[in-house]
C-alpha cells in the first residue's frame, strides 16, 4: 500500500486556487520531490501533507489512512509524519541532544541515549550534543535538523528546500549526505526544490509542478530525455528546439530524419513539430551530411557549450569535450547521438 | 492554530477601544461649547503656552540631536580611551526623571546653593554684587530636559550607525572623503530616519513633561491643563487643553511614523563583525573622551551624587515608617500596573501573531497609541468617564437602596492602574513583540510535527524562551510606573502618596534635601533596565535574557566556516 497517496488535491488561499487536481502516490522507502518554480503551490503542498494546511478538494491518505480530505484534517502531531524546514527552525534554548531528542521524548531513556548515538554516528557529529544550535555552522545545523526529523521513525519525511540557504558547493555535498542518510534509514521521503540538480540527485521520483498544477510525475531520466512538454523540457535543462515534419514514423529536420517517442496525443502525417535537441545529444560526424558552422562558445571545464549555426538560419547547442579544440567560425559535421527524440506540437 | 489556542479578534479589538478611550474622551471635549474660561485662556495665557512649549521644544531639539549623536557616532565609529565603559554609561540619565535632576541642580546652582555660596566665599561677594545664571527659567528647564532625554536619540543613532555597512562608508573613502566628511556626507543621511525616531521619542517625553517646568515655573500645555483642573475647576477647558495639546504629539507621532517607514529602504546591509574602527589620537582622542564624558557627568553622576547627599544628610528622618509606606504604595502600583500591562501585550502580541489580519494589527497599533499621550492627558481622559460612572452608580443606589456607594472607581487605585497600562502597554507590547519574533513560525511547526499539541507547544517552547522577554517587559513598565509623576498626581486616591508624589511634594515645599530619598530610590530601581537596555545594544550579536545567543541561523560566516 502507498505510504503516500494524493488523489485530486486542491488547495487555496483566500479562495483563490492555489493548488489543483494533484494525485500521485509513493511507495515504500522511495524519495520524491516536489519541483517547480517559485510559486508553483509546491511548499503549500508540502505543508498540506504535514497537515499545516487544510484541504479545499481532494484527499491525502497515508498506508491506507486517511490524513485529510475537504472536512478533515488530522493534527500534525498526530500523523508521525517528520517534517525538515527551510530555516531549521532548530529549538535554541535546547542542545543537539535535546532538539534531537525532542521527538522521542517518551521512550525510555537507553532507548533516547541508543537511538542518539546512532543518529550522531550518522550524521556524523558524536560528541556535539552537549553544544547549542548558534555553535553549530549551517550544514550541521541543518544536519542536526534533519536528525531530530527522522528520530521518531516517521512514516514519511517532509523537506521544505532544505538546502536554499547553503553555498552552491555545499548543496551538492551535503544533498548526497542526506541522500545517504535517508536511504540508511529506509525514510520515503518528499522533498520540494525549485533546483534541478537538486532533484536529480536526491530523488528517486520527481514531480514537476507548474502554476499549481502537476505536469508529470517520472524519475530523472524520463523527464530529461522524454518531457511531456516544452515547459518541462525547458525547466529540467538545457533545450533547444528545432523544426520538424512528420512522416509516418519518422520525423524530418535540418540535421536529418529520426524516429521519434509516441505521445499520449498522436501526431498526424505531414505535422509540423518541434524537435527537443539536448546539448549533448550532437555529436561530430565528419561523414555527415548537415554541416554546421561554430558560431560562439562558453568555456565550462572540461566541455565546451558551442552555440551552433544551421544552414536553414537555426541555431542549436553542442557539449563537446573541451580537449578537442575546435575554431570558432569553421563547419563542422554533425549528427545526433539519440535514437529516438522527443517531439512537442508546434504551439 | 488561531482558533485551538481561543484567541478571538473581537478580544482584541476590545481591549483597542479600552484603551483608546481616554483619548477618545479627551478629543471629545473639543465638540462641547467653550466657555468664558476658555476666551479667558485664548487672551492671556494661550500664547504663552504655544511658546514656551514651542521654544522648549526646539531648544530641547538641539540640545538632544548635539549630545546625542556626535557621541553615537564617537563610540561606534572611533577608537578613543574609555569608548567602550562610555558607550553604555551614555545611557545612565535615562535612570533619571528630568523633574528630579531638575530638583537636583537647582539644590546646586540657586543662591542658598553650595556653588554660589563657594563662589561668595572666595570673592567676598554679597547679593546682587554679581551675575549668575537663573536655573529655574526656559533654558534651564531646556539644559534639564536635554541632559536626560538625549540618551534616545543616542541610543537609536548608535544603531543605525553599527547597522551601515562599512563598505558604504569605504567606498566614500575611496571617492576621496576624508572619514570625517564622509560622516556628513555618507553616515549622517543614512542614519537620518534613526535620528528623527529618536528626537521625536525625546520630543513626545519634552511635552509629556510636568514636573520640569511646574518646578521651574514655567507656563507650558501641562501646567496649564493643571491649572485649568485645579484653579479652575474646570474640566470641560482643561480637556480642550490636552485636545490640543494632542495635536502637536500627532504631529510628532506622523513624524515618528514617517521615519520609522523610510528606515526600511535606509537598511542595506549588515556590518561586518570586526569592522575597524578608526583609531583616535592625542588631542583628538582627549577631545572623543571629554565630549562623551559630559553627558555622563552632568546628566547622571553630579545629580545622582547630590541625591546620594541630600539622602545621607537626611537619612536620621527620611527613613521612617512613613518611607516604608511610600515605597510600598510605589511598588505595588507599579508591580500591578506592570503585571495588567504584560497579560495585555502577551494577549495582543500572539493574537497578532496568530491572526494576522489588518483589522487586529490595527486594533494593536491603537492600543499602543498611549506611550506618545502625556500622563496628564491621560490621566484627565481616565477620571472624567470614570467620574461619570460613578455618579450614575451612586445616584441609583440612592434613589433605589438609599445607599452611597462614593467613588467606587475614579477615586481608587483602579483609575491609577487603568491610567498606566494606557500609557505604558506599547512598551510591553514592543518588548514581548521582539522577543516572540526569535521564536520562528516553523519552530512551531517542528513542534507540531513532532507531535506536540498546541498547548504542549505553549509549554515546552514558547514558555522556556519567553520567559526572560516577559521578565524584561514587566521590568521596564515597573520602572516608568514608579517614574511618572503628573497622572499619579491627579488620579491617585486621597492621602495616597507614592515616592515620585513625596519627591514632588517636598521640592514644591522648598525641602529638596528631604526628596532626596524618595528620588534616589526611583533613580537606583531605575538603572536597572538602563543596565539591561545597554547590554542589548553592546552586543550586536542578538542576545536572549537568559544568556542563550540567538544568532541568525544562516550567517554568512557559518557558511564560510563548513565550505571545505
Amino acid at each position: 500500500m502507498s505510504v503516500l497517496a494524493l488523489d485530486k488535491v486542491k488547495l487555496t488561499y483566500d479562495k483563490q486556487a492555489v493548488v489543483e487536481d494533484i494525485s500521485l502516490s509513493l511507495e515504500n522507502g522511495e524519495i520524491a520531490c516536489l519541483l517547480g518554480p517559485s510559486g508553483c503551490g509546491k511548499t503549500t503542498l508540502l505543508r498540506a501533507i504535514a497537515g499545516f494546511k487544510s484541504l479545499a478538494g481532494g484527499s491525502v491518505s497515508s498506508s491506507g489512512q486517511m490524513l485529510s480530505s475537504l472536512n478533515n484534517t488530522v493534527a500534525p502531531e498526530k500523523r508521525n509524519i517528520g517534517m525538515v524546514f527551510q530555516d531549521f527552525a532548530l529549538f535554541p534554548h535546547l542542545s543537539v541532544g535535546d532538539n534531537i531528542c525532542f521527538g522521542i521524548r517518551r521512550k525510555s531513556r537507553t532507548e533516547r541515549r541508543q537511538r542518539l548515538q546512532e543518529l550522531l554516528v550518522l550524521i556524523g557529529l558524536v560528541g556535539n550534543d552537549n553544544k547549542y544550535p548558534h555553535e553549530l555552522s549551517g550544514g550541521q545545523q541543518q544536519r542536526v535538523a534533519l536528525a531530530r526529523a527522522i528520530a521518531p521513525k516517521p512514516q514519511l519525511l517532509l523537506l521544505d528546500e532544505p538546502f536554499s540557504s547553503m553555498d552552491v558547493e555545499l548543496r551538492s555535498s551535503l544533498a548526497k549526505e542526506v541522500r545517504r542518510i535517508l536511504k540508511h534509514e529506509k525514510v520515503t521521503a518528499v522533498m520540494v526544490t525549485h533546483d534541478q540538480h537538486e532533484a536529480f540527485s536526491m530523488a528517486d521520483r520527481i514531480a514537476v509542478l507548474s502554476e499549481g498544477r502537476l505536469l508529470q510525475w517520472a524519475d530523472a531520466e524520463t523527464l530529461y530525455h522524454s518531457p511531456i512538454n516544452a515547459f518541462v523540457a525547458h525547466f529540467v535543462g538545457r533545450s533547444n528546439f528545432l523544426e520538424g515534419v512528420v512522416h509516418g514514423d519518422l520525423v524530418e529536420t535540418a540535421v536529418g530524419k529520426f524516429c521519434y517517442k509516441k505521445q499520449l496525443n498522436a501526431f498526424s502525417e505531414g505535422q509540423n513539430v518541434r524537435v527537443l535537441i539536448r546539448p549533448e545529444y550532437i555529436q561530430i560526424s565528419s561523414s555527415s551530411i548537415s554541416q554546421a558552422k561554430l558560431v560562439s562558445r562558453e568555456f565550462l571545464g572540461g566541455y565546451y557549450m558551442y552555440s551552433l549555426g544551421l544552414k536553414n538560419g537555426e541555431a542549436v547547442q553542442a557539449l563537446l569535450p573541451s580537449l578537442a579544440n575546435y575554431q570558432l567560425g569553421e563547419s563542422i559535421g554533425i549528427t545526433l547521438l539519440a535514437d529516438k527524440v522527443s517531439i512537442f506540437d508546434n504551439a | 492554530m488561531a482558533s485551538i489556542f481561543g484567541i478571538r479578534a473581537w478580544w482584541v479589538i476590545a481591549i483597542a477601544v479600552v484603551m483608546a478611550l481616554p483619548i477618545l474622551v479627551v478629543l471629545g471635549f473639543v465638540l462641547q461649547p467653550f466657555n468664558e474660561n476658555w476666551q479667558h485662556l485664548l487672551d492671556n495665557l494661550l500664547p504663552e503656552y504655544i511658546t514656551n512649549s514651542l521654544l522648549l521644544m526646539l531648544g530641547v531639539s538641539v540640545g538632544v540631536l548635539s549630545m546625542g549623536v556626535i557621541c553615537a557616532w564617537l563610540t561606534s565609529s572611533c577608537e578613543f580611551p574609555g569608548r567602550a565603559l562610555l558607550s553604555w554609561t551614555l545611557l545612565l540619565p535615562l535612570a533619571i526623571p528630568a523633574y528630579i535632576v531638575a530638583y537636583t541642580y537647582t539644590g546646586l546652582l540657586d543662591f542658598s546653593g553650595p556653588v554660589q555660596g563657594q563662589m561668595r566665599v572666595w570673592f567676598d561677594w554679597g547679593y546682587g554684587d554679581y551675575w549668575f545664571p537663573e536655573v529655574r527659567s526656559l533654558t534651564g528647564a531646556i539644559c534639564m530636559l536635554s541632559l536626560v532625554l538625549y540618551p534616545y536619540v543616542y541610543m537609536m543613532s548608535r544603531a543605525a550607525f553599527l547597522e551601515q555597512s562599512v563598505s558604504v562608508l569605504e567606498a566614500s573613502r575611496t571617492l576621496g572623503y576624508s572619514p570625517f566628511s564622509g560622516f556628513y556626507s555618507v553616515a549622517l543621511p543614512l542614519a537620518r530616519p534613526a535620528i528623527i525616531t529618536g528626537l521625536s521619542l525625546a520630543l513626545m517625553e519634552t511635552l509629556a513633561d510636568y514636573g520640569t517646568v511646574q518646578y521651574f515655573g514655567i507656563s507650558t500645555f501641562t501646567t496649564g491643563i493643571f491649572k485649568a483642573w485645579y484653579g479652575l475647576d474646570d474640566s470641560v477647558t482643561s480637556a480642550q487643553l490636552a485636545s490640543l495639546l494632542l495635536t502637536f504629539v500627532a504631529v510628532l507621532i506622523l513624524l515618528e511614523r514617517y521615519s520609522r517607514r523610510e528606515a526600511k529602504f535606509h537598511n542595506l546591509s549588515s556590518r561586518d563583525v570586526n569592522s575597524q574602527r578608526f583609531q583616535l589620537r592625542g588631542r583628538k582622542a582627549f577631545l572623543a573622551t571629554l565630549a562623551c564624558s559630559l553627558p555622563v557627568i552632568f546628566g547622571f553622576i553630579i545629580p545622582a551624587s547630590q541625591l546620594l547627599y541630600w539622602t545621607i544628610t537626611t537619612a536620621d528622618h527620611t527613613f521612617d515608617s512613613g518611607f516604608l509606606i511610600l515605597a510600598s504604595n510605589s511598588l505595588m502600583l507599579a508591580t500591578l500596573s506592570a503585571f495588567v500591562a504584560v497579560c495585555l501585550a502577551l494577549i495582543l502580541s500572539y493574537s497578532k501573531r496568530l491572526l494576522a489580519t489588518p483589522t487586529v494589527k490595527s486594533a494593536v497599533s491603537v492600543a499602543s497609541m498611549g506611550y506618545a499621550i502625556p500622563g496628564t492627558v491621560i490621566a484627565i481622559g481616565v477620571l472624567l468617564p470614570l467620574g461619570w460612572v460613578d455618579d450614575a452608580l451612586d445616584q441609583w443606589l440612592i434613589s433605589t437602596f438609599g445607599i452611597s456607594s462614593g467613588l467606587l472607581l475614579s477615586g481608587t487605585l483602579f483609575a491609577l492602574i487603568f491610567a498606566y497600562t494606557v500609557r505604558f502597554l506599547s512598551v510591553s507590547i514592543q518588548a514581548v513583540d521582539a522577543g516572540l519574533s526569535k521564536i520562528k513560525p516553523s519552530m512551531d511547526d517542528a513542534a507540531r510535527s513532532l507531535g506536540l499539541t498546541p498547548f504542549a507547544v505553549l509549554k515546552t517552547i514558547h514558555f522556556p524562551l519567553m520567559r526572560g522577554t516577559v521578565i524584561t517587559a514587566l521590568l521596564l513598565v515597573f520602572v516608568d510606573v514608579l517614574k511618572e509623576l503628573p497622572a499619579t498626581l491627579i488620579l491617585r486616591p486621597f492621602n495616597f502618596n507614592t515616592l515620585a508624589v513625596r519627591a514632588y511634594e517636598m521640592a514644591s515645599d522648598e525641602r529638596l534635601a528631604d526628596a532626596g530619598a524618595p528620588a534616589l530610590t526611583i533613580v537606583l530601581v531605575g538603572i536597572i533596565p538602563v543596565i539591561l537596555l545597554s547590554r542589548s545594544i553592546a552586543n550586536s550579536a542578538i542576545k536572549s535574557p537568559e544568556g542563550v545567543k540567538m544568532r541568525p541561523f544562516s550567517s554568512k560566516l557559518q557558511k564560510k566556516a563548513v565550505a571545505p
